[in-house]
């Protein structure tokens, strides 16, 4: 993973959102041309272990709540955006919203992404920056039981269990524990 | 259609500026309270900490939306911009956090130094039809009611649309 240069923002609060290039995928910031992907998201089966389905407008303000968890908590998740095609396939990346017992690093991947890598590339990108941009000491990441793919990724990523949490929103979870910085292989 | 706002706008008795993490809790104490009947609240607070961050995060979406109104100590309302989906229209919102700021002409005035500095398309208001205290501020900020805009199907019911009456 490297942290380039930012591209030239369309706004400068853009620039609080930094591009990472992991290889074969860029993390980058929000830009309005993003809705179109959160709103069929949100409007298929795929969003139902995050809180959905949800209307366009709501899907729209997900969207805007992950751009400014940027500009409020100083990290967040980024979009993924395919090198080579431009196509955006997923949301990855850091993430602290209310009544979560810790940040965590979360992913979500859009129809057709899978089985590409793109969840497991991307989350380590996130790991990484978390561990050595912002010095976290840990890091979970919160699984819907019945998210069977989730849960093989954690493993993947050399998680461990470590209990569980229940939110207003969002239910059941669980949580899993990711390998310290010592351990982490970036 | 993206505009970039200024970051800070002034008024005669208010300095405008974009939400912090500092006005959360402000924030929240309104959204969570019984204030919000017309906008669709009380909502549970971690719905309301999700609309914070979605406020702020409006801007680095679009460069342009909702300032928090301070004036010269911890931030009270807000008032700006909103718009959620790139086809849907632009929104002017204004809204008091605490009610004892009520009744003093901050929203108006506030709205006006937004309306001055947008450089954007034309404007429409959706106001609860009990909210007489904002219904007045539509009406001098020049709002014409015009029932055939469209309201999100999750806005409560009875909602009072407006459109810009004279292009600031």
């Amino acid at each position: 993973m490297s942290v380039l240069t930012r591209p030239a923002p369309a706004h400068a609060l853009n620039a609080a959102i930094p591009v990472l290039d992991t290889g074969r995928f860029l993390m980058r910031g929000y830009r309005p041309g993003d809705i179109a992907a959160f709103t069929a998201f949100y409007a298929s089966d795929r969003s139902r272990f995050v809180a959905g389905p949800l209307d366009a407008d709501l899907a729209c303000r997900a969207l805007m709540t992950y751009a400014g968890h940027w500009l409020l908590r100083g990290y967040g998740r980024w979009m993924v955006e395919d090198k080579a095609t431009g196509a955006t396939l997923g949301n990855v990346g850091l993430w602290y919203p209310e009544g979560w017992p810790e940040p965590e690093i979360g992913w979500t991947l859009f129809e057709g992404a899978e089985g590409r890598g793109v969840a497991h590339e991307t989350a380590l990108a996130s790991r990484d920056y978390a561990y050595r941009v912002l010095g976290w000491s840990t890091a979970i990441s919160l699984i819907d039981p019945a998210n069977t793919r989730s849960r093989a990724l954690a493993l993947r990523l050399g998680c461990t269990p470590d209990g569980t949490f229940s939110h207003a929103r969002f239910g059941r979870m669980e949580i899993w524990r990711h390998p310290a910085p010592s351990e982490a292989t970036p | 259609m993206t505009a970039t706002l200024p970051d800070t706008l002034t008024t005669a008795r208010l300095t405008l500026r974009r939400p912090a993490l500092q006005d959360l809790e402000a924030y929240v104490a309104y959204y969570t309270g019984p204030r919000t009947a017309g906008v669709g609240g009380p909502k549970p607070r971690h719905v309301v900490v999700d609309r914070f961050f979605a406020m702020a995060g409006q801007w680095a979406l679009r460069g342009f939306g909702r300032y928090v109104m301070t004036d010269g100590g911890a931030g009270f309302g807000h008032v700006g911009v909103m718009q959620t989906d790139t086809d849907a229209p632009l929104e002017l919102t204004w809204t008091l956090w605490d009610g004892a700021r009520e009744g003093q002409g901050y929203a108006t005035e506030a709205a006006r130094a937004v309306m001055a500095a947008w450089r954007g398309a034309l404007l429409i208001a959706q106001v609860a039809p009990d909210n007489a205290a904002s219904l007045r501020v539509a009406e001098k900020l020049g709002f014409l009611r015009d029932d055939d805009i469209a309201v999100p199907s999750h806005y409560p019911e009875g909602v009072v649309t407006f459109r810009q009456g004279v292009l600031a």
